[in-house]
């Protein structure tokens, strides 16, 4: 998704010839460079991390003035971290990663101590502290939690039992993107709409099996709490219903870059990637997508900032978590360029301009004038989480299963 | 103008001479340790097992009981299998049926002076990066792009024409990356063929379709089984025109199945289980290990 424009080793070449490209093209370029990293991993099956796509290199241990982290693209752009690197004095390096699973590897693979702190999704805290990688955080040393939504004040994916191990940054959901000019958004309410038959081929999918899958048990047990607590009978309903909108998909990718471009080439109208996918092709002056949660809810992704039990330098991974919470900081990253969020912190609103309330949704919702579009959007949807009934694999195999047919 | 069949050194060394492990030994060394080392790392990791996230060493079956109870059902590798078999092969063929005839001009049509710098040519898409072609072929083929609005223009298709994110859009990207490698072997090969039996051939009578079909078409038999081999291994292992043009689940004469590098690409993408996916690529890389071995078995020249 994001890489900031300094060319690593190997690709010193592509960025020259990169420059005459916008940096939308770099992004996209970076995405599919970051598979090819994984790919190139595959069959020369290096443990190490070197051959992936990173935004610093990775020295074993960091000194006291600098900070090490490692974060999904966005928080390593320059109005987002520039505030802590002049405050603290500090230099921030960072690793960015695509995917929970990449975040898992790239901290697995590296010396204990090289990350000081990380940005993780609600799901993966429970596997982190399987791995003893993030320490405990007081609750005391983050005052601005109290202006949190009440969601992300003790939002369960960042409890461990009752010890809070990470602070709610940036979250979004999954709902339909869809391209008004093509399909009236009065025909778009209900996840029945991705099973129409004149959608075939005309589906983009982000290419994981949580978001899809949730969505699906959401469109069929919207009372359902828990959309991953299924029964097994419940779970075969869910691969019946992804199966059924199998013909409509013609893109499966994890590069949002790709979705992106797939909808601006008309290549795709519609799929369950959320607002956040295609928000930067309407700030470019594509009025024609938009995005809604359906009326049976959908999937929100969380993201947190925990500290590494590892940290040489926990003191200044604790001042960056609670940088992190500050409303003004909260308002950059919800407009970073890599792709665009919602802040959990409420005083994000003051902090931005009328161009961004109108894009990230800090308007009143059209049905309910007395809530902002993220106020409802966040009470109608649901958090991603793990599966609780089946082992993760039972669903990777009906997703993968779903692909293959 | 004749030249001496150049495909085989004039003078080999004497097959007992101790100098012939010199000979060999940096292609050996290289190939140990650039090739047969990982590879053998890639199959024992195969092997292995994970535990909170962490690939376990060991000696395992699991992962292949795994893989093959899924063949049909659930992940249907076979199919993901089969899927990369027809893309495959079919872009092979496709490759040597455009390239045979650019080579063939290459040699006969350009003159020798301008040769070089007509195979120079040939080769120029790979000075570029594989991942801006792809890019730039995305933009050719999607539903807006150049092709499809060449051909609404000049009226000869009513409708965008749906190649982006299907198998013919993969084929186009890997066509792309494999055609120079494919026109330079058949160059060398065509190039190197005896010229005095061509000669021979017309001087006894042969029309010049008869002195290709029977005399350069044989002789440039070799050539065609190694740009095969490059064909179906490179198209087979390739994963990123599948993603960029055939859109991960890219539709074909057998449905929207994705390639098989795609699967074991996205397998770890979405698990990192490891030893899971070293099992997929080793069933990969086995495949094209005797794929390979029978190619190289048929370009042998008989033996008397």
């Amino acid at each position: 998704m994001s890489q900031r424009p300094r060319p690593s080793a190997g690709f010193n070449r592509e960025a020259q010839l990169l420059r005459a490209f916008s940096r939308r093209r770099f992004i996209q370029f970076a995405s599919t460079a970051s598979l090819a990293a994984v790919s190139t991993r595959l069959i020369g099956c290096s443990p190490s991390s070197e051959t992936a796509v990173t935004t610093g290199d990775t020295p074993a241990s960091s000194s006291g003035n600098t900070l090490r982290l490692l974060t999904w693209p966005g928080y390593d752009e320059p109005e987002v971290i520039r505030g802590f690197e002049e405050e603290y004095g500090v230099t921030v390096e960072f690793k960015t990663y695509l995917g929970g699973e990449q975040m898992l590897q790239f901290f697995n693979q590296s010396p204990a101590g090289t990350y000081d702190a990380l940005i993780s999704d609600g799901e993966y805290v429970t596997k982190l502290m399987a791995l003893g990688a993030i320490a405990p955080i007081d609750p005391s040393t983050v005052p601005n939690l109290s202006d949190y939504y009440p969601v992300y004040q003790d939002f369960p994916g960042f409890y461990e039992d009752d010890q809070m191990m990470a602070v709610g940054t940036r979250f979004g959901n999954y709902g339909i993107a869809f391209n008004q000019s093509i399909i009236p958004p009065s025909e778009v309410t209900s996840w029945e709409f991705l099973l129409r038959e004149d959608l075939a081929g005309k589906l983009a999918l982000f290419d994981w099996y949580l978001p899809n899958m949730g969505n699906a048990s959401l469109a069929l047990f919207p009372e359902n709490p828990n959309p991953y607590d299924l029964t097994d009978a419940q779970l075969e309903e869910v691969k019946a219903w992804m199966l059924r909108m199998k013909p409509n998909v013609a893109l499966v990718t994890p590069s949002v870059q790709d979705i992106v471009n797939a909808f601006i080439n008309g290549d795709v109208t519609a799929g369950p990637v959320g607002d956040w996918v295609i928000q930067n092709a309407i700030a470019d002056g594509n009025q024609e997508f938009t995005a809604i949660v359906p009326e049976e809810g959908a999937i929100r992704w969380s993201e947190g900032a925990a500290i590494c039990a590892d940290s040489p330098n926990p003191e200044l991974a604790q001042s960056w978590v609670e940088y992190m919470s500050r409303p003004e900081v909260q308002a950059r990253l919800a407009n970073a360029q890599a792709y665009k969020g919602l802040a959990p912190n409420v005083k994000v609103i003051e902090y931005l301009n009328d161009d961004e309330k109108q894009l990230l949704g800090y308007v009143a919702d059209p049905s309910d004038a007395s809530k902002l579009l993220v106020e409802s959007q966040l009470e109608r949807t649901r958090a991603r989480q793990l599966p609780t009934q089946q082992d993760e694999k039972a669903w990777q195999d009906i997703y993968n299963e779903f692909k293959a047919t | 103008m004749s030249h001496p069949p150049a495909t085989r050194p004039i003078a080999t060394p004497n097959e007992r001479s101790g100098l012939k492990y010199i000979g060999l030994a940096p292609v050996v060394i290289y190939n140990g340790i650039f090739f047969l080392l990982p590879l053998l790392f890639l199959i024992w990791i195969g092997f292995w097992s994970t535990e909170n996230y962490r690939a376990i060493p060991g000696f395992s079956l699991d992962n292949y009981i795994d893989i093959f109870s899924q063949l049909f059902t659930r992940s249907r590798y076979a199919y993901a299998l089969l899927q990369t078999a027809w893309v495959a092969s079919t872009t092979t063929i496709l490759a040597i049926l455009l390239c045979y005839p650019f080579a063939l001009m290459l040699v006969f049509g350009v003159p020798e002076r301008l040769q070089r710098f007509a195979v120079l040519l040939a080769i120029a898409p790979f000075w570029s990066s594989y991942i801006l072609r792809l890019y730039a072929w995305q933009t050719i083929l999607n539903r807006n792009g150049l092709f499809n609005t060449l051909l609404l223009k000049l009226q000869v298709i009513q409708e965008p024409l749906p190649i982006i994110f299907t198998q013919v859009a993969t084929r186009i990207g890997i066509l792309h990356y494999l055609a120079p490698i494919v026109i330079l072997i058949l160059y060398l090969v065509l190039r190197n063929s005896d010229r005095a039996l061509l000669e021979a051939s017309r001087n006894l009578g042969a029309t010049q379709w008869q002195t290709f079909w029977r005399v350069l078409l044989p002789l440039s038999k070799p050539g065609i089984i190694y740009s095969a081999l490059f064909g179906i291994i490179i198209s087979a292992g390739d994963v990123l025109s599948g993603i960029v043009l055939g859109g991960g689940t890219g539709r074909s004469i057998f449905g929207p199945i994705p390639l098989f590098s795609t699967v074991v690409l996205n397998e770890y993408a979405g698990t990192t289980n490891l030893p899971r996916t070293s099992a997929l690529a080793t069933i990969l890389v086995i495949l094209l290990l005797v794929i390979l071995a029978a190619g190289l078995k048929l370009s042998d020249p008989p033996r008397d």
